[in-house]
């Protein structure tokens, strides 16, 4: 009797060690999916790269260094080009790499697998955008070896910045075809670019190529005229010809769906120091130049009210609400971002067309000129701006009718990372160090750098994780690492 | 099925139960001069069936028909003798030593203490509740060698972390398991939203959830440290056991009444404010500012305007200026750190009501802990009540059911690097702005003038009434053993046990608080989840005269469960009123986890002549967290112990006991959950900052790639170690020496590594790494003085662990734990765990400080380590004396190492509130060689408001590592028994009253004097102190009536 007790003990055990393995499968995160579809992934790369990346670090530095913005706290900071491998490792590391990057290359996959072409065109887009700010931000980077971690490269080699410029090409080319395949399904509401209009796409694809070649124009072993018939051929192809083509995200005016530049400088989660820098406020005051009410909202209150006043890159001797705000245009809660601008379009042409013609002004150059300045102005819709176009009509001298073209681009592209690419390419405009004052105050912290950096030091995460493939021409030290321009600024 | 077993198994044991006999014992214990031995310990050898005697030395304890029982009592030398009748008289001869103590050891099983081949160390329950910790962990501070307490922060309801034998793993937690009668408890700290949404670095962590346990409730503690000592608790043992068993009720059948128990004691805190200097004013450059806005009555000594700042760097407070004075008057100075802080009270009252049939014993206990923070508003409130009934069903059959109900109410600030944090805007205020007036008057108004709500800073009294983290568990802690005897020497055991709680917790963030102006707010739901079943079938027998063997089986069976439901709202639209209704737009939040164990276990015991003990154990368990098919792992542990006092007969007055042991152990980990298979996250876009959309985003969703990348390849961790130890006796017992080295290997490591972001991936789960810990625990015991009437007993625990990372991953030398990207705290390969890493000093070859033409020494160029804050050594001295009725005990706890980043400091210094700024205005000459000509620096700085601000808490976070050690006079306690004599004149059984002071000195060198504190709470990442509530000092009168 006994016995029979403790042999149903034992086999009860035993029966129930049987049935264990379904007992245990249950290691399935219930929170996280482990399938999504295109649909699901576009929309999370578009709106991490507006907000992140094309409007995230990487134009919120550059502007301090291009002097649009400056950052009114005792430094060291970005402002007193302090830019740390810390500092520059959450554009690398989380924003583009292992979110926007990452997810292009699995809805690439996805799309491949599923006949959808839009959705690649789109994915190869935003994949090639993103990869440009890297590696004209940092240089050469990871990027044919890259996003292989489950296959076990856990260290990517970098490709020479040189190649990333033929496989970033490539890779338009292959989207632009990509957007004449039909069938397939349309992302439609999910883009909230385009919509779904391919043809807005294939637009933007041949833009960016455009840019990218042009970028070339002095790199090592490339010709400046080479480079400008090739964005030209890009432009003719058919690129973005107008503002309502502007690829631009929406904001609302919301808790935690407000504009970027709003979130970061206006509502007071972060800082409010970061305003209009008094150069750059300076510059267009003493050139009337009617888009400074747009770029720059005027002091709402107190002794400077109405007035335009720009901040240093040093603790302000006087309330912030003494100084401008980046202006509303830009920084309202549910003003859109303007990731690119259609003015560039026309400036890519000017200089295009000046460097094709062997660095000299002809009917095409002027023309492009003048379009560039009217898309900016009526960006903002600005009409009444013929007094600055007869005061700044393009020169006939080609030096002076260069450094015409690119400040002119330089004003349009207010917080867009691409004047700091402009401005290292060109050294135009000749922009001061970041050591300006308040009127009678002293420089508590002088620019760590003598010069403006030329880019971003390599992220801490790589130094740790993958320190024996970063070129050796980049030392470790933020301070000697930014002194070190990129492969295509060859600019003494 | 499986859910059921436990069901079963109790079934069927109630159908064997008729087959057995039992029967009751009762006795007395007395002393060799015939006094009762109060509170002696009485156990059935081989078995968990322990009572405690009564103050009278009386006790009951129902046996199997053929019992040996061990009575042991502190102070006694132990005996184990076969009961033959129904009553036991025994007679305890002196001892100084614990020599034949029973313990409890893994799984509840009772062994006396020379048997064991490995070191376990037990505390009384006098010395937790003389303590007066309302957080169990906090308790064991000092008691324990090589048990490392650090409690995170002065207010009432922080975590207290507690690590054994050092970090044994590089990312887990390293807590060790609580087990309560045998069933293991949860001892997390809950959090109402994700890491991701608000990171504890702008927050703080809540308690430990170890806090629900009523001190009141607790016979005894057991601290299992070793891997051959917790190997039959599997991968839930490897970082150590603390065994807790609770009180049970006695046979008092002679009595009419239950006895009745009742403690009271009143505790009174005061917050340690050291470190802010109190003698400079606000203002800029010597120049006075008061704070308030022109319209307010501002007033700035500087020329043209009244723009305020936020800095202390006006005069001395005893050469304000004429002008000023003439102005605005005389500034009235006040210390606002001693202002704020209020005197923390907590009333400790529990009652418990006991007794027992010769079937039946019960237990019941209610207490209430209503402890005041030093924090305005800041309180902690626990309700416990427990019951527990033991009941000898039939002659073999006996069960104990036991249920606990918790009730915990914490409300608690936020602490950290923010605006929302009080001592973020408290630890900087200037010394002429009366913050609390300034609240009153005009609401969260500060000394930067600022009314607009988006900069400067918070007021810390509006903060801490209109910010505030309540929280509400609700715990009920139940569990049933019982015992069939088979065969009178085997028995099958079943014990059964649900921890389950739900912790409500909300944040309340009131419209018009800087850096969240217009308000917020979240409710969350957590659930978290403990079943755990095991059964063993429990065999002993003696063979022949010199061999007794004895050994179990076992199987057991856990799950967790934790989910959690937040709903947040952002956007108040009404102040002060915090239903989500009042939010503009809310978001949904889950976060759900399951993981379920399976084990089975054997362990084997053989004894040889009662001085060489053998014992193995081994078990398999299988895992959810482990893939699919290869979730299987197996590890033994070896033991022996030698008592070679015996054994080579050298046993004399001088040496009468010495015994070695030695053991070698492995112990399994598993996984965290949800490592296996790859997932993708919800879209959030972010700046990494403050900024973020929230998703979905104008009514689409999305979902991303994840940056972990699972791994279905998954491997158990193990630990293996190799502990060997001697416990040697002096003196006729009068000193004791204890001690025990060991070695710690901890391999193959489930890590998430951090990887190349440009793999697509931010870190991949792998097995990787390999550290050791190797240690030595020294115990020394010693009874200097004993007579009748006085008795002088002191305890030693000291412990040294060295920690040694062997490898982390291929290529990968450090792993993150905490903190900033910089600074941060790690685990180094060459620098150890816990390093600071941070901007230090330039450094030449020989390590001098290279100092630049200015006289201020240079930044280092690269990252490195500033500091450790891992301590080198921990240690603990306790003296009791005992003379009569009168009792007085003092214990000393000591930390060497360990150091801290001071990050409150990098700002108070920067503000002017630190106390080193006070040597404003004073040369300096740093010491180090010139980076010009490498000669020793004698360049004199002028230590201006500029050296402080623009160097001093520029760049160089070395300037802020601080030395962690400490000596804290941890508690002292004078305490006062009615003589017998008087109290049996009244109705009573026994009145006791005692007067506790805790952490009435410390010496360190600490700026804010208590080095313990972490704003990063109980997690690895130890030493970041900023905007942490300071620790406290206080003192404890209490009573206990027996009656």
């Amino acid at each position: 009797m006994k016995r029979v007790h403790v042999y149903i003990v034992l086999i009860s055990v035993i029966f129930l060690l049987g049935s264990c393995k379904k007992y245990l499968d249950i290691n399935y995160d219930p929170n996280e999916p482990t399938s999504v579809t295109e649909k699901l992934l576009l929309p999370a790369i578009e709106s991490h790269f507006a907000y992140e990346v094309a409007g995230g670090f990487a134009v919120r530095t550059s502007s301090l260094w291009t002097k649009h913005l400056a950052y009114a706290v005792a430094g060291p900071h970005e402002g007193n080009y302090s830019l740390n491998a810390n500092d520059a490792n959450n554009l690398w590391r989380f924003s583009s790499y292992t979110t926007v990057m990452q997810s292009c290359n699995q809805m690439i996959a996805l799309a491949d697998e599923n006949q959808n072409p839009a959705y690649r065109a789109i994915g190869k887009i935003i994949l090639v955008w993103n990869m440009s700010i890297i590696t004209d931000a940092y240089g050469d980077a990871p990027f044919s070896d890259a996003f292989k971690g489950s296959e076990g490269v856990v260290k990517p080699v970098y490709d020479s910045q040189k190649d990333i410029y033929i496989r970033m090409q490539t890779l338009l080319d292959e989207a632009i075809t990509d957007t004449d395949v039909s069938g397939g399904e349309n992302p439609r509401s999910v883009d909230f670019i385009y919509g779904g209009v391919m043809e807005n796409w294939k637009r933007l694809a041949r833009t960016l190529k455009a840019r990218l070649y042009l970028r070339l124009s002095s790199a090592p072993g490339n010709s400046a005229v080479t480079q400008a018939n090739l964005a030209l051929q890009a432009l003719d192809a058919g690129a973005i010809n107008s503002n309502s083509l502007m690829p631009i995200f929406e904001y609302l005016d919301q808790p935690n769906a407000e504009n970027p530049w709003y979130q970061y400088t206006i509502d007071g989660k972060w800082s409010t120091a970061i305003r209009p820098s008094i150069y750059y406020i300076n510059f267009l005051e003493s050139t009337d130049d009617p888009r400074l009410s747009v770029q720059v909202d005027s002091v709402a209150l107190g002794v400077n009210r109405g007035k335009y006043v720009g901040v240093t890159n040093d603790a302000a001797p006087t309330a912030l609400t003494n100084y401008s705000s980046i202006g509303s245009f830009y920084s309202a809660a549910d003003a859109p971002l303007y990731m690119l601008i259609y003015a560039e379009v026309a400036f890519i042409r000017a200089e295009a067309e000046f460097l094709k013609a062997g660095r000299s002004v002809n009917a095409n150059v002027i023309a492009a000129y003048n379009a560039g300045i009217a898309a900016s102005m009526e960006m903002y819709e600005i009409t009444s701006y013929d007094d600055y176009t007869v005061e700044n009509v393009l020169s006939t001298n080609p030096t002076v009718a260069y450094e015409q073209i690119l400040t002119q681009k330089y004003i349009a592209n207010y917080l867009q990372f691409e004047s700091y690419n402009d401005y290292r390419r060109t050294n135009i405009p000749n922009l001061p160090l970041n050591n300006e004052v308040y009127p009678g105050e002293t420089l508590d912290i002088a620019p760590r750098v003598n010069m403006v950096p030329k880019r971003f030091p390599y992220p801490s995460s790589e130094r740790s994780y993958n320190p024996e493939n970063i070129p050796s021409n980049v030392p470790a030290g933020f301070i000697e690492a930014v002194q070190v321009p990129v492969w295509w600024d060859s600019q003494p | 099925m499986r859910k059921n077993l436990g069901l079963i198994i109790t079934l069927l044991m109630y159908g064997l139960s008729g087959f057995s006999q039992t029967r009751d014992v009762t006795g007395q214990i007395l002393d060799d001069k015939g006094a009762p031995v109060q509170y002696a310990t009485i156990a059935e050898a081989g078995t968990r069936n322990v009572v405690t005697a009564d103050a009278n030395g009386k006790f009951s304890i129902k046996t199997t028909s053929n019992p040996r029982l061990t009575v042991s009592a502190a102070g006694f030398v132990s005996q184990t003798l076969a009961v033959l009748g129904n009553t036991l008289n025994i007679t305890l001869k002196d001892s100084n030593s614990q020599l034949d103590e029973v313990v409890v050891t893994a799984l509840g099983i009772g062994k006396e203490r020379r048997t064991l081949g490995y070191s376990v160390q037990t505390i009384n329950p006098d010395q937790i509740r003389s303590s007066q910790e309302p957080n169990l962990v906090n308790a064991l501070a000092g008691k324990i060698a090589g048990v490392q307490i650090n409690n995170s922060g002065g207010q009432a309801g922080s975590s207290s972390r507690i690590i054994i034998r050092g970090n044994t793993s590089l990312t887990g937690n390293n807590q060790p398991l609580f087990v309560i009668d045998g069933i293991p408890v949860d001892n997390s700290s809950e959090r109402g939203i994700d890491e991701d949404t608000e990171s504890a670095l702008f927050n703080g962590y809540g308690a430990n959830r170890a806090i629900d346990i009523d001190p009141n409730t607790i016979e005894s503690t057991t601290v299992l440290k070793g891997a051959a000592a917790t190997a039959l608790y599997g991968s839930r043992g490897a970082f150590g056991v603390i065994l807790i068993t609770t009180k049970k009720g006695k046979v008092s059948s002679e009595r009419k009444f239950p006895r009745v128990t009742f403690s009271s004691s009143a505790s009174f805190d005061e917050a340690f404010t050291d470190g802010y200097q109190t003698t400079y004013l606000q203002g800029l450059v010597g120049l006075y500012k008061n704070g308030f806005s022109l319209a307010d009555g501002g007033y700035s000594q500087a020329a043209g305007g009244a723009t305020q700042t936020s800095g202390s760097w006006g005069p001395h407070k005893d050469s304000v200026s004429q002008q000023v004075m003439d102005s605005i008057g005389m500034p009235v100075v006040i210390d606002p750190r001693k202002q704020f802080y209020r005197t923390g009270k907590v009333l400790n009252n529990s009652i418990t009501l006991s007794g027992g049939s010769d079937k039946t014993t019960y237990s019941l206990t209610y207490s209430n802990l209503t402890q005041e923070g030093i924090v305005i508003n800041n309180d902690f409130k626990r309700n416990s009540i427990k019951a527990s009934v033991s009941s000898q069903i039939s002659q073999r059959f006996y069960s104990t059911t036991s249920i606990n109900y918790i009730n915990s109410k914490n409300n608690r600030f936020s602490e950290g690097n923010g605006a929302r944090s009080y001592l973020y805007s408290l630890n900087f205020q200037p010394i002429n702005f009366d913050a609390e007036k300034a609240y009153n008057e005009r609401g969260n108004y500060a000394w930067t003038a600022s009314n607009n709500f988006t900069t400067g800073f918070n007021n810390p009294y509006w903060l801490v009434n209109n910010n505030s983290t309540p929280s509400i568990v609700d715990r009920i802690i139940l569990s049933n053993e019982s015992t069939a005897e088979i065969l009178p020497w085997l028995k099958l055991t079943n014990r059964v046990g649900l921890d389950t709680y739900t912790d409500e917790q909300r944040e309340q963030v009131n419209i018009n608080t800087i850096s969240v102006p217009n308000g917020r707010m979240y409710d969350a739901l957590s659930k978290r989840r403990q079943i755990n079943n095991d059964i063993m079938l429990i065999a002993e027998k003696n063979l022949g005269r010199d061999w007794k063997l004895s050994g179990l089986i076992g199987h057991n069976v856990n799950t967790r469960t934790f989910s959690r439901r937040t709903v947040r709202g952002l956007g108040l639209s009404i102040p002060e009123f915090f239903d989500i209704t009042n939010a503009e737009i809310t978001e949904a939040l889950q976060d759900d986890t399951r993981r379920r164990l399976l084990g089975v276990y054997a362990s084997a015991t053989a004894e040889y002549k009662n001085y060489l003990f053998l014992n193995a154990t081994a078990r398999n368990d299988w895992s959810s967290t482990l893939p699919p098919g290869d979730n299987s792992f197996f590890y033994p542990s070896i033991s022996l112990g030698f008592v070679f006092s015996e054994a080579l007969k050298l046993e004399s007055t001088a040496f009468p006991y010495g015994k070695l042991r030695v053991s070698y152990a492995q112990a399994g980990n598993d996984a965290p959950e949800y490592f296996t298979s790859q997932t993708f996250i919800q879209a959030n876009p972010n700046d990494g900052t403050r900024g973020n959309i929230a998703f979905p985003f104008n009514g689409i969703n999305a979902f991303r790639a994840n940056g972990l990348l699972a791994n279905n390849n998954l491997k158990p961790e193990i630990v293996t170690e190799v502990e060997v130890g001697a416990d040697l006796r002096f003196f006729n017992n009068r000193l004791g020496l204890d001690v025990s080295y060991y070695d710690k290997v901890s391999k193959s490591q489930v890590l998430d590594q951090e990887i190349a972001a440009s793999s697509g991936y931010l870190e991949r789960v792998t097995n990787a790494g390999e550290l050791s810990n190797k240690g030595i625990e020294v115990v020394l015991t010693g009874s200097p003085v004993k007579s009748k009437s006085f008795q002088w007993d002191f305890q030693v625990n000291f412990a040294k662990n060295t920690y040694k990372l062997k490898s982390i991953a291929e290529g990968v030398d450090n792993i993150f734990l905490g903190g900033f990207t910089s600074p941060q705290i790690r685990a180094d390969s060459k620098f150890g765990y816990g390093v600071i890493w941070g901007v230090g000093y330039r450094r030449n070859e020989q390590g001098q400080i290279v100092i630049g033409d200015d006289g201020l020494p240079l930044p280092s160029t690269e990252l490195g380590p500033i500091g450790n804050a891992t301590p080198d050594w921990t240690a603990g001295f306790r003296n009791t004396f005992r003379y009569k009725g009168l009792g007085f005990s003092v214990l000393f706890d000591a930390r060497e190492g360990g150091d801290i980043l001071n990050f409150d400091m990098f700002y108070s210094v920067f503000y002017g509130t630190a106390k080193i700024t006070e040597q404003r205005n004073t040369n300096f000459v740093w010491q180090g060689v010139n980076e010009s000509d490498g000669k020793p620096n004698t360049k004199s700085v002028f230590r201006n408001q500029d050296y402080w601000r623009n160097f001093y808490s520029a760049e160089i976070f070395e300037n802020f590592i601080e030395d962690g050690s400490f000596i804290k006079l941890r508690e002292i306690t004078l305490s006062y028994a009615l003589p017998q004599k008087l109290v049996s004149k009244t109705k009573l059984e026994g009145l006791s009253f005692y007067v506790t002071g805790r952490n009435l000195w410390i010496k360190s060198d600490f700026s804010y004097k208590d080095p313990e504190g972490n704003l990063l709470g109980n997690t690895n990442a130890q030493g970041f102190y900023h905007a942490v509530t300071p620790g406290t000092r206080g003192i404890t009168v209490g009573l206990n009536v027996n009656f």
